[in-house]
C-alpha cells in the first residue's frame, strides 16, 4: 500500500525545507517526501523556482558589484610571510621553563578568566538566566525614576523610516517608554522556541532572545549591570526593519514659550548634543524631507541654532505645510517655522495677463508631432511626458547641487561615519532619480534624436559634477520646452534644437 | 585517533588531493590554504563591515592561527569553516574592544555602499544592464545583516550548519535568514 502523501493540497511545507531539500541539505528520508511534492505542486516548485531566480541574482550582484568593491589589495601573502617569520624567529624561547614558554596574553587571558569565574561566582550565585535577569529589571524599572530621553530610531536597510504606531507595536516598543523593560519580557515568556543569550560586559548585561515565531526575530535589552535599569534596546522584525532605542540623561525642561501657528516648539527634554551629532541629525532631515519630495526645489532653510535645527519656509499651500511638519515631527531637537504665503489680492487685481507673443513662431516640433500623432491626446500625453521627466531631471539636479553647495568634500570627511554613509546614499538617490527619468528620456525621444544612454559619467567628484548637471539639467529642460511646448525668436532650428539637445543629454549624466 | 603531522596536514586540504602522496610542512599548507581562502575570508569580513586595513589585519591573523593548528597536528576537518569562525570571532573581538556598537552598522556601510552605489564607468556598465544594477542594489538594501551576512557565506560554498558557527547564531536562523534573503531577491528578479 502506498503511503499517505504528507502534504496535500493546502498544505506544503515549510519553505525552509523546501530551500533545504532542494541543496542537498536535509537527510534522504526526509527530503524525498519534500522533494515529491515539489514535483506534484505548481505552488511549491513555483517557490523553488523563486530561490534560483534570487541565487542567480545574488550572484549576479556578487560578480560585478559587491566583489570589485571588497578586494583585497595585492600582496597579503608577502605581509603575511612577514609576520609569519616574525613569529616563528624566537627559537630560543623552547629552552625556557614552561611558564615562561607560554605567551603573555595566554596567561593574562588564563588569569582573567579565572578572575571572571570567581568574580561570576561571587557577583551570581545563581545561574544567570535571561529569565532571572529580566525579573529583576522588570522591579528595578518599576521603581526607577522618571525616564531619561528616550532615543527611537527605525531603520530598515540603514535608511531612518518614520516611528509608525504599526511598527512600534510590532517591535512591542511603548511609544511612551521605550525602554520599557515589561513588553521586552512579556513577549519573551510568550514564545514557545526561543534562545536566550545573556552576555556580562564592563558595566552592563546584555539579555538576547532569537526566535522563529512571531514577527519579531531578535531582540536585545541592555541593562545597567549594579541597577539593572535598562539602556537600550533592539528589535529586529523579519521583514527588515530594525528598531533601535537608546538613552541619554535628561535635562532640565526648558521654560515653556508661546507657540505662534505653523510652529513647533523644540523637544522641551533636549539632550546637549555635539555639533557632530546635530551634523548627523541633520541628514536625517534631509532624509525625511527627501521622503516627501519636500527637496526638489521648494523654499525649506536648514538652519542651525545651538544644538537644534529649525527648517523654515513660506509655503503657498496649507495641506503641503501641515505634510513637511508632521514628516519631521517627533524627531527630537528639530523645530519647524512654515509660513503660509497669503496672496495679495489687490495686487493680483492689477496684474496684466503675459504677453505670449502670438507672432513667434511656434513649437520646433509642431508639425512633426502633428503627423506623428494624430490624435491630440495621445500628442498631449506624450508633450506632458517629456516635459513632466525634463522637469523631474532638473528638480534632481537642483537638490544635488544644493547638496554639494553644502557639503564640500571636506564637509563630507568630517561627518561621522555614519550620517556620512546616509548623505552618500541621499546623493545616491538623487542620482539614480535622475538616471531613471533620463532614460525614459531617452526612450520617448528615441523617433527624433538618439541620445545616448551609454554616456560616461564624468569622473570629477559629484561636489564638482553637480554644478555643470545642473546646468546641462536646465538646458535640456529649456530645449524640450522650444521643442515641444514654447515658441521663441531664437533662431533655433529643429535639427539644431535635438543637437542640443543630445548634447546637454550626455553632460547630464 | 592521533593522526601524524603529515597526515593531519593532508586531510586538511582534501581539494589538493593530487598534493596527497607528496609530504607537505605546515608553512607549505599554509600558503595553498592562502591561496585558496585569502580572498574569499577578506571580502567576508569587509561585507561585515570591517574596513580594509582591518580586514587584512584579521585574515592574516586568522591564517596565523591556522599555521599554529597546522603546526601542532590538530587534527583539520573542513577548515574553510574554521578559518571564517575565527575570522569572524576576531573581528566581533575587536567590535566590542572599540566599544562601538553602533560602528559594526556603520562601518558595514561603507563597503555596502561602494558596492551599491558606485556606477563607476568600467566594463560593468556594458555588462549590466542599469536598470539590472539599480534594482539589484534596492533589493539588498531589503536585508538584514545576518541575511546578507547568511547569503554570503552560503554563496561562498559554506553549509548552514557551518554558516551558523560562523555567525554564531542557530540553524535555523540561518536557514531562515537564507530563504528570506532568496525570497527578496527572488520576487524583485521576477518579470525582470
Amino acid at each position: 500500500m502506498a503511503a499517505e502523501p504528507r502534504w496535500t493540497a493546502g498544505n506544503h511545507p515549510e519553505p525552509e525545507q523546501l530551500l533545504l531539500a532542494t541543496e542537498g541539505q536535509l537527510a534522504s528520508e526526509k527530503a524525498e517526501p519534500v522533494l515529491d511534492h515539489i514535483q506534484q505542486c505548481w505552488q511549491c516548485r513555483s517557490r523553488v523556482e523563486s530561490f534560483s531566480r534570487g541565487i542567480e541574482a545574488y550572484l549576479k550582484f556578487r560578480e560585478t558589484m559587491l566583489d570589485p568593491a571588497a578586494a583585497p589589495q595585492p600582496g597579503g601573502w608577502l605581509r603575511l610571510s612577514s609576520r609569519l617569520a616574525a613569529v616563528t624567529e624566537p627559537t630560543a624561547a623552547a629552552k625556557k621553563p614552561f611558564f615562561a614558554r607560554v605567551p603573555r596574553g595566554v596567561w593574562l587571558a588564563a588569569s582573567l578568566t579565572a578572575a571572571g569565574v570567581i568574580a561570576a561566582v561571587l557577583l551570581y550565585p545563581e545561574p544567570v538566566t535571561a529569565q532571572s535577569v529580566l525579573d529583576r529589571a522588570v522591579r528595578a524599572d518599576a521603581g526607577a525614576r522618571m525616564p531619561a530621553v528616550q532615543r527611537v530610531r527605525v531603520r530598515r536597510g540603514g535608511q531612518i523610516l518614520a516611528q509608525s504606531d504599526s511598527v512600534l507595536n510590532q517591535a512591542r516598543i511603548d511609544r511612551a517608554r521605550p525602554l520599557s523593560v515589561a513588553p521586552f519580557r512579556e513577549w519573551h515568556d510568550s514564545l514557545k522556541s526561543r534562545e536566550d543569550s545573556v552576555a556580562a560586559l564592563a558595566d552592563e548585561i546584555r539579555v538576547q532572545t532569537t526566535t522563529t515565531e512571531g514577527l519579531i526575530s531578535l531582540a536585545t535589552l541592555t541593562l545597567a549591570r549594579a541597577t539593572y535599569e535598562p539602556h537600550a534596546k533592539h528589535v529586529e522584525l523579519r521583514d527588515g526593519i530594525v528598531i533601535d532605542v537608546d538613552s541619554a540623561p535628561a535635562i532640565p525642561e526648558a521654560p515653556v514659550t508661546e507657540s505662534t501657528a505653523g510652529v513647533h516648539e523644540p523637544h522641551p527634554a533636549k539632550a546637549a548634543i555635539a555639533a557632530e551629532e546635530r551634523d548627523a541629525l541633520e541628514v536625517e532631515v534631509r532624509w525625511a524631507l527627501r521622503r516627501i519630495d519636500a527637496d526638489l526645489g521648494e523654499p525649506l532653510e536648514i538652519q542651525a541654532a545651538g544644538d537644534d535645527l529649525i527648517i523654515s519656509g513660506t509655503l503657498d499651500d496649507a495641506a503641503r505645510r501641515d505634510q513637511i511638519a508632521e514628516a519631521l515631527r517627533g524627531m527630537a531637537r528639530v523645530s519647524t517655522r512654515l509660513q503660509l504665503a497669503i496672496p495679495d489680492t489687490d495686487l493680483l487685481a492689477k496684474s496684466q495677463p503675459i504677453d505670449t507673443g502670438g507672432d513667434l513662431p511656434g513649437p520646433l516640433l509642431t508639425s512633426r508631432l502633428a503627423a506623428d500623432f494624430p490624435d491630440t491626446e495621445r500628442r498631449r500625453a506624450f508633450v506632458s511626458q517629456a516635459l513632466h521627466l525634463a522637469r523631474d531631471i532638473v528638480r534632481h539636479s537642483w537638490a544635488l547641487r544644493r547638496l554639494a553647495e553644502r557639503y564640500a568634500p571636506s564637509s563630507v570627511a568630517a561627518l561621522p561615519p555614519e550620517a556620512r554613509a546616509s548623505l552618500l546614499r541621499l546623493v545616491a538617490a538623487h542620482q539614480s532619480a535622475i538616471d531613471a527619468a533620463a532614460q525614459q528620456a531617452s526612450t520617448i525621444w528615441k523617433p527624433y534624436a538618439e541620445l545616448d544612454a551609454h554616456a560616461v559619467r564624468a569622473r570629477a567628484d559629484w561636489q564638482t559634477a553637480s554644478r555643470s548637471a545642473l546646468e546641462a539639467a536646465q538646458t535640456f529642460d529649456h530645449i524640450t520646452a522650444r521643442l515641444l511646448a514654447a515658441g521663441g525668436d531664437d533662431n533655433l532650428s529643429s535639427v539644431e534644437a535635438l543637437l542640443q539637445l543630445q548634447e546637454n543629454y550626455r553632460r547630464l549624466r | 585517533m592521533i593522526f601524524p603531522r603529515r597526515v593531519a596536514v593532508r586531510h586538511a586540504i582534501p581539494r589538493l588531493e593530487e598534493d596527497a602522496a607528496k609530504p607537505m610542512s605546515a608553512a607549505e599548507a599554509l600558503e595553498r590554504h592562502f591561496a585558496e581562502h585569502y580572498e574569499p575570508l577578506f571580502r567576508f569580513l569587509r561585507t561585515c563591515g570591517a574596513p580594509e586595513p582591518v580586514a587584512e589585519d584579521l585574515s592574516q591573523e586568522a591564517f596565523l592561527r591556522l599555521y599554529q593548528h597546522l603546526k601542532e597536528d590538530r587534527p583539520g576537518h573542513n577548515l574553510r569553516a574554521w578559518l571564517f569562525r575565527v575570522a569572524y570571532r576576531l573581528w566581533v573581538d575587536r567590535c566590542r574592544l572599540g566599544q562601538r556598537e553602533t560602528g559594526v552598522q556603520e562601518s558595514v556601510w561603507e563597503v555596502w555602499n561602494q558596492a551599491l552605489r558606485d556606477p563607476a564607468p568600467n566594463v560593468e556598465r556594458e555588462l549590466l544592464a542599469r536598470e539590472r544594477r539599480e534594482w539589484l542594489s534596492a533589493a539588498m538594501l531589503r536585508l538584514s545583516e545576518v541575511e546578507r551576512q547568511a547569503l554570503h557565506l552560503r554563496s561562498d560554498g559554506l553549509k548552514y550548519g557551518e554558516i551558523a558557527e560562523v555567525l554564531g547564531i542557530g540553524y535555523w536562523r540561518v536557514v531562515e535568514a537564507v530563504r528570506r534573503a532568496l525570497d527578496v531577491l527572488g520576487e524583485e528578479a521576477h518579470g525582470r
